[in-house]
């Protein structure tokens, strides 16, 4: 039963090569591999040439990390398989981020060597009164959400008087049993959901206070396209709890001897690889219906800013003067701190603490 | 109404946006009792020094522009009194046509033309207001 295990690892491997090998045309126009160009320079045949290159070298990040997989299965007998399947979502992972970083200093040495800038005026525009913009919470998704919340505290609440002291609270890989706690730790999955979620809304309802500055040469257009990428991001940040509430009722269903059996925990885990893949799918779906559709027509010579001074390899932003903590990724989903932020330093250390300790605690605990 | 900024300009930041929001409530872009954003979000949008955005509004406050309170904000409110200095730079944009040469009525048509063009703009703004209101209640 092992296998699922690889399956799931290998699906995730196949999702992240595509959403990679799809991320250039979900970024802005004037954003390509992270570096800001003006919108007069969108077709140079450079550009057309990194993505043809950036495109083929996705899809060897992403057959490495299936061969580093396929690997772990003919070593199923020893014990490296559990460390091996991971290792070849991270070898991806990795492999991904550096061929971006290849492409985005590429492009930058040659936007700065032939000075794309020269002759343009870089400005930033704001419109006040700031239009009102209220967060959009879709109907939809805050009710499957409330359903999968209810469900899951509902079946904790209903099992909990039936079950035994001490319960089963983790399986390993090969779906047998190897955790075992007190029985009220059948809550704890409905409270981590239910914080999940809540900070997820929270992050929805923080949408139209992030930067709303405009684009000098369409400051209309920019204005729709923004409040178009928001309500998507608004809907992608509700679906993807909906998501991990669902995997989280699977959990609940499976440690609450709901469905009895080991069987049962098999069946529910290869559920798992659905629940990614229609995650991906909704990624994708939403990412691609907020995306700028087209770079704008300038008729002035005034451009956006060139922000690229205060982008680590495209990847990390640093500015001290900027009071935002939150800024919009330039290649990727979602956002990332402003690690000139005194708070988003903060932030970013104790993540980072978080992540440390939790990976210490599991080799800790994998080492008894 | 949209400010643009240009960092890379001359003029200090604080100054682009001090003079952009004086033109605004002379056009009826802005007027009185108008919001303006707090100097956090304004700072967030522009990616600016919260600083730089104070000063403008402090300036504009100390000229008669502006109320700050802590309750609703920046709020667009004219007293009706110049500036101390305003005759000074008044004097000095005048002196810089006249030293020029440019006959006295020349330059007061140049200042008429531009007091002509605020009053139109004022007129255009009220107008869309107007529109935007019956559409209100067209709804």
């Amino acid at each position: 039963m092992i296998v699922v295990y690889e399956l799931i690892h290998a699906v995730v491997i196949c999702l992240v090569t595509l959403l990679y090998w799809l991320m250039p045309v979900l970024m802005p126009p004037t954003l390509p591999f992270g570096v800001r160009i003006p919108a007069s320079r969108v077709n140079e045949p450079v550009i057309a040439r990194l993505l043809r290159r950036y495109r083929l070298l996705i899809i060897l990040s992403g057959l490495i990390g299936l061969l580093i997989i396929a690997g772990a299965t003919y070593l199923m007998e020893s014990g490296l398989t559990l460390w091996l399947a991971p290792l070849g979502l991270l070898t991806t992972l990795a492999l991904a981020i550096l061929v971006y970083y290849l492409m985005h200093r590429q492009l930058r040495a040659i936007k700065e060597g032939e000075d794309w800038y020269a002759g343009l005026r870089e400005v930033i525009v704001v419109e006040v009164p700031s239009s009102q913009e209220s967060a959009h919470l879709s109907r939809f998704w805050l009710t499957l959400n409330a359903l999968l919340l209810a469900g899951m505290l509902a079946i904790s609440m209903l099992r909990y008087p039936a079950l035994p002291a001490r319960i089963v609270t983790h399986y390993n890989a090969s779906s047998q049993p190897d955790g075992w706690g007190g029985k009220d730790q059948i809550f704890l999955l409905p409270l981590l959901a239910l914080l999940l979620s809540g900070s997820l809304v929270a992050l929805a309802l923080y949408l139209p206070h992030l930067r709303k500055s405009l684009d000098p040469s369409a400051p209309e257009e920019s204005r729709r396209d923004r409040q178009r990428q928001r309500r998507a991001w608004s809907d992608l940040l509700l679906s993807t709890a909906a998501i991990t509430n669902a995997i989280f009722l699977l959990a609940t269903l499976v440690i609450s001897q709901a469905l009895p059996g080991v069987q049962q925990a098999t069946l529910l885990l290869s559920l798992l690889p659905v629940l990614l893949v229609v995650l991906f799918i909704l990624i994708i779906f939403y990412l691609y219906r907020g995306r700028q559709r087209r770079a704008y027509e300038s008729h002035t010579n005034y451009v956006m800013r060139d922000d690229d001074r205060y982008w680590i390899a495209g990847l990390f932003y640093v500015n001290r003067d900027d009071p935002a903590l939150l800024v919009e990724r330039r290649f990727g989903v979602g956002w990332t701190l402003n690690l000139g932020h005194p708070l988003g330093v903060a932030i970013m250390i104790g993540l980072l603490v978080l992540v440390a300790g939790a990976l210490l605690v599991a080799v800790l605990a994998g080492s008894h | 109404m949209l400010i643009t900024i240009e960092p890379g300009s001359e003029k200090a930041i604080y100054q682009q946006i001090r003079d952009q929001i004086v033109e605004g409530i002379a056009s009826g872009a802005l007027s009185a009792g108008s919001n303006l954003p707090s100097i956090r979000q304004l700072a967030t949008d522009f990616g600016i020094n919260l600083h730089t955005v104070n000063k403008a509004y402090e300036l504009l406050e100390r000229e008669g522009f502006l109320q700050l309170r802590r309750k609703t904000g920046a709020v667009i409110q004219p007293t009706g009194r110049l500036a101390d200095d305003w005759e000074a730079r008044a004097r000095t944009l005048l002196a810089e046509a006249y030293a020029q040469g440019l006959a006295a009525e020349e330059i007061l048509a140049r200042c008429r033309h531009l007091l002509e063009e605020f009053a139109a703009q004022r007129r255009a703004a009220s107008a869309e207001k107007e529109e935007e209101h019956s559409d209100d209640r067209r709804l």
